[in-house]
């Protein structure tokens, strides 16, 4: 069994990403296990939450199932074509409805092209019919939904703040009509001032262009606040996966509840209660995951695996 | 009560740097003091000179670009910034231990564990080899990690990322400091890794009683450990006092805006509302804008906000230690609805 709901989007099934571990030496190789045995899916317009700690495989999941560093084993279905077998040719045509937003927004850009140019370039490469006017045009438009001043076509990345920079990420991101965007970490390295700008952008655009996200992060809060539903990562295996009101009020798994219980509050009585009732609980050992088991309706948890 | 001298007390701190683009304000006239035992969470954004002023009063800014244009920094009674580099080491270490964001850049990967916390013992401690390396045992023991007799003569590519954060507290603490400053210490941990060094730096407290100055940018975390809240800003404390009093009742409207912007941990989807976001960016440091530096981005600026820089003054009818720097009076502002 398998969590699944109708005419999803993007369908992920068995998804597994192994590397190689050969000792340097040669001698007997072995697989490090990134991502193992991944299914989930996401519905038009919804946003899926991808939690776990460093590590856990989430940027791997994001890279897997757009293709830009593909599965070893499993299938990545989007709008019911699977990626993985997709010729070439094809899966470019397909870049056009899939799209990333990573969390450097400085690494991203060149630093020798214009602002402009950046968020013109998708039309360069996909939509060689596209005449200068019309191209600048239509930056400008992107420029202006994503709260930058068009006048600032010229200006060069360094020459924006942090959170402008993400903004331009997300110009060039959209700038195709994409249907599905992966957004990896896009608000970490921005200033807590910053970050509910990025967010309220986010959603604003999923509202009016129907997209869908995966958004990877490991900001809990953030996640509660913007995800429809939360899948919870832990060394390569999904272990809770729930809608997000069902996953933050009554976690079922142990690693879930260890991640959400560490999360500081914001308000000096509860959290100096918080750090009391945590220096008085032991630490709940937390098993291997296993297969999910569906314990609610769509509330999935790892059963624990059988050594 | 008759009040102790504080054991820190810095007097109207400035630094800047000379780039290429310009000079760069990055400490406007910072002053506060820090009591023995005191735990200050010091809260900003990047460029908002949190960390800069804590190297400046270390000696660690480098000269140039650097320079400290003005200002005291009295530690146990001397001038911190009038001692001369020799005499700054002695107080680096021993006196006052630091903890960085970036274990692995903080440590040398090409030392064993053992060697790079025995350094300090036998450098500012006058212990020799053998009693410097048992009390590093004791160390690694003290911050909790498991086998320390075994793990002494590892590497530290060997230790997970909190495990290097653990070892970068036991160098920290190695000569039992006064004051412990940690900046940034815990933001490139994982969330569950993060509670565990916290937990540990308040057991250490209370086994040591050190000081303590914790930069970061997560409220959630001062919230819990800091006695005192100091809220950072282009240079400049916005706003400063006892924890609960700073939480409950801002008066600088960076501060509401901070906590506000934050979502609700607690709060289903039904019901949610957008989240309250500061708009716009900080100000570019080379150029600050006239007057109260947050005025262009703060919906509560009065005319005189963008004319003149407000002092840092007590707050009327707040708790004895609650400073702001706002000429807006942020509750009648609030009451009246202003900016939303």
């Amino acid at each position: 069994m398998r969590p699944v709901k109708p005419e999803p989007l993007l369908s992920v099934r068995n998804l597994s990403k192994h590397y190689p571990l050969r000792h340097w030496w040669g001698g007997r190789s072995a697989v490090f296990r990134a991502v193992e045995d991944v299914s989930f899916d996401i519905a038009p317009g919804e946003t899926l939450g991808l939690v776990g700690e460093s590590g856990s495989g989430k940027s791997t999941i994001g890279r897997a199932v757009t293709m830009l560093n593909p599965p070893s084993t499993g299938t990545v279905a989007f709008e019911g074509t699977d990626l993985a077998s997709l010729p070439a040719r094809e899966m470019r045509r397909m870049r056009r409805r899939i799209q990333v937003i990573f969390q450097d927004p400085y690494a991203a850009l060149n630093p020798r092209m214009s602002a402009g140019a950046y968020v013109a370039e998708p039309f360069r490469l996909h939509r060689p019919d596209m005449g200068g006017a019309e191209s600048r045009d239509a930056v400008a438009a992107l420029f202006q939904r994503v709260g930058l001043d068009p006048r600032f076509a010229g200006r060069y990345p360094h020459q924006f703040s942090g959170g402008q920079r993400q903004r331009l990420c997300i110009a060039r991101a959209i700038a195709l009509k994409p249907s599905f965007i992966v957004a990896d970490e896009p608000i970490a390295a921005l200033d807590v001032s910053i970050q509910a700008q990025v967010v309220n952008l986010l959603q604003d655009l999923q509202e009016e262009l129907g997209l869908s996200y995966l958004f990877i992060s490991h900001d809990l809060r953030m996640v509660r606040y913007l995800c429809h539903r939360v899948a919870v990562l832990r060394r390569g295996r999904i272990v809770e996966l729930a809608d997000s009101d069902t996953l933050y009020e009554d976690p079922r798994h142990p690693y879930t509840r260890a991640l959400l219980g560490a999360v500081p509050v914001p308000d000096p009585a509860a959290e100096r209660a918080r750090l009391r009732a945590t220096r008085e609980a032991p630490a709940a050992a937390i098993p291997e995951a296993g297969p999910l088991e569906e314990v609610g309706p769509g509330h999935w948890v790892a059963r624990a695996a059988h050594v | 009560m008759k009040a102790s001298p504080p054991l820190l007390d810095v007097r109207d701190l400035a630094v800047a740097f000379d780039t290429d683009g310009g000079t760069v304000h990055a400490v406007n006239g910072v002053s506060y003091a820090l009591r023995e035992g005191e735990t200050l969470g010091i809260v900003g954004e990047s460029g908002s000179g949190k960390s800069v002023h804590v190297l400046a009063m270390l000696g660690l800014v480098p000269r140039p670009p650097g320079r400290i244009t003005g200002g005291q920094v009295y530690f146990s009674g001397s001038d911190l910034l009038a001692l001369p580099e020799r005499r700054l080491r002695r107080v680096r270490g021993p006196e006052i231990g630091m903890v960085f964001q970036d274990p692995m850049s903080s440590l040398n990967p090409a030392m064993t564990v053992a060697a790079q916390v025995a350094e300090p013992l036998r450098l500012h401690c006058g212990l020799d080899a053998s009693s410097a390396r048992a009390r590093a045992r004791d160390l690694l023991d003290l911050v909790r990690i498991p086998d320390a007799a075994r793990r002494l003569d590892h590497y530290p590519h060997e230790f997970s990322g909190g495990q290097r954060q653990r070892v970068m507290i036991a160098i920290g603490l190695a000569c039992r400091p006064k004051l412990l400053i940690a900046d940034e210490a815990t933001t490139a941990l994982d969330v569950t890794v993060q509670a565990e060094i916290v937990a540990l730096v308040q057991e250490l407290k209370r086994e040591i009683g050190m000081a303590i100055i914790w930069i970061t940018h997560d409220l959630g975390v001062v919230a819990g450990i800091a006695d005192t809240v100091q809220v950072m800003y282009a240079g400049r404390i916005v706003e400063r006092g006892p924890v609960d009093a700073v939480f409950s009742d801002p008066r600088n409207a960076y501060t509401l805006g901070l906590l506000r912007s934050l979502p609700d941990l607690s709060r289903g989807r039904a019901g949610r509302q957008r989240l309250r976001q500061i708009e716009g960016s900080p100000p570019d440091m080379r150029h600050p804008p006239p007057g109260d530096p947050f005025a262009p981005r703060n919906p509560y600026a009065t005319p005189r906000c963008r004319a003149e820089a407000p002092p840092l003054a007590q707050v009327r009818g707040s708790v004895p230690g609650h400073l702001a720097a706002a000429w807006y009076d942020l509750p009648a502002r609030l009451a009246d609805g202003a900016g939303r």
